[in-house]
């Protein structure tokens, strides 16, 4: 924290702007603050042209904002005398203004640590800075809910809740707030739309071939955009040495459907692997799917 | 990146280990419609084609 001088009132009585969005960052991704105030900025960490070099994403959490941080312990001495003698850093559910599908890729984050950057509803940020002058975001957890669908009604709405703690209260202390030099919808746009892929015919021991579908998330409209080869990326693999997308067919691309084989050079893969598909247009991905199991 | 019929075959990878008959397996259950032979897909890729012996006289 700076040091305590005597700063001024502003003739401005305004309060900060509601929490609107949250930026999730993978730990200790930083950048300058100029480039923390513009969208070239994001862009490089949010829709880049290759998944590995994703850093993180951006939720709309428009459904709802709710800070649960624990008040200051405040002690009394025998005395009488009353002080604070501990803070808690920030803790709030946020629900994600996202369908059910988009949540569902978050469970496998569940209890996983991030870096957290929240987006007033103008577009600017709350974020710490490092002690060299960069920006960074809060550090935490992120808690999902496993649960049913909820009934209709003021609890439909705010569905998707995700749970964040802060670990330190300290990074609170030294926070700023970035005007930014574009919009919250303007960051929302950056984030690649997401794509549902699943196996419709499984993988083929014989030739390694895999008939695979993708549709739009949440709707169901066929995919057409993912018909070469280096878009479809094995993400892992369970027991192969190696393995890529050897081949594709794509005449029934507009029906959503690709053929795909997946070899280990010229072997058959003998485990389950997961993939991922993207599409990148002028550089930044805009179009990512979920990862897929593949079993075999 | 190179197409044989409706099939786009990813030439990034090592196709020089490949045998033959690995190939021709690979044409038979990845490649749909193509025009050209297993032998030319073969020559393309990099894959090495068994050559033929020569037929013996007959005496």
């Amino acid at each position: 924290m700076t040091t305590f001088k005597f700063s001024g009132n502003g003739a401005m009585k305004s309060f900060l702007q509601d929490v609107k969005g949250l930026i999730v960052l993978e730990k200790n991704t930083t950048q300058t603050v100029a480039a923390a105030k513009t969208l070239a900025g994001w862009q490089a960490l949010i829709c880049p042209g290759t998944t590995a070099a994703i850093k993180g994403t951006y939720i709309d959490i428009a459904r709802g904002f709710e800070l649960k941080t624990t008040a200051p312990e405040m002690t009394t001495s025998n005395t009488g005398f009353k002080e604070k003698t501990k803070d808690f850093a920030p803790e709030f559910t946020a629900y994600g203004h996202i369908s059910y599908e988009d949540y569902k890729q978050w469970f496998s984050a569940d209890g996983k640590e991030f870096d957290f950057v929240p987006v007033l509803n103008d577009g600017k940020l709350l974020t710490p800075l490092t002690s060299a002058g960069l920006q960074i975001g809060f550090c935490g957890r992120l808690f999902t809910t496993y649960d049913l669908p909820k009934p209709g009604g003021a609890e439909k709405q705010k569905a998707h809740e995700f749970t964040v703690i802060f670990d330190d209260v300290e990074q609170m202390k030294n926070a700023v707030t970035l005007t930014t030099a574009f919009s919250r919808k303007e960051l929302e746009s950056i984030v690649p739309v997401g794509i549902t892929i699943e196996v419709i015919t499984a993988y083929e021991s014989s030739g390694g071939t895999v008939v695979l579908k993708a549709t739009k998330r949440a709707t169901g409209e066929p995919y057409a955009g993912l018909t070469t080869y280096a878009q479809w990326e094995v993400v892992s693999l369970s027991t192969d040495s190696g393995g890529a997308a050897t081949a594709i067919t794509a005449t029934s691309a507009s029906l959503g459907l690709y053929t795909l084989t997946f070899l280990n050079s010229a072997a058959k893969l003998t485990g389950y692997f997961e993939i991922q598909a993207i599409k990148v247009d002028g550089g930044a991905i805009t179009y990512l799917s979920n990862v897929l199991n593949v079993p075999i | 990146m190179v197409k044989f019929g409706d099939t786009e075959v990813n030439d990034a990878l090592d196709w020089s280990k490949w045998t033959y008959k690995e190939l021709v397996n690979f044409c038979e259950t990845s490649i749909k419609n193509a025009k050209e032979t297993p032998e030319e897909i073969a020559k393309v890729l990099g894959v090495k084609v068994p050559v033929q012996k020569p037929k013996e006289k007959e005496s």
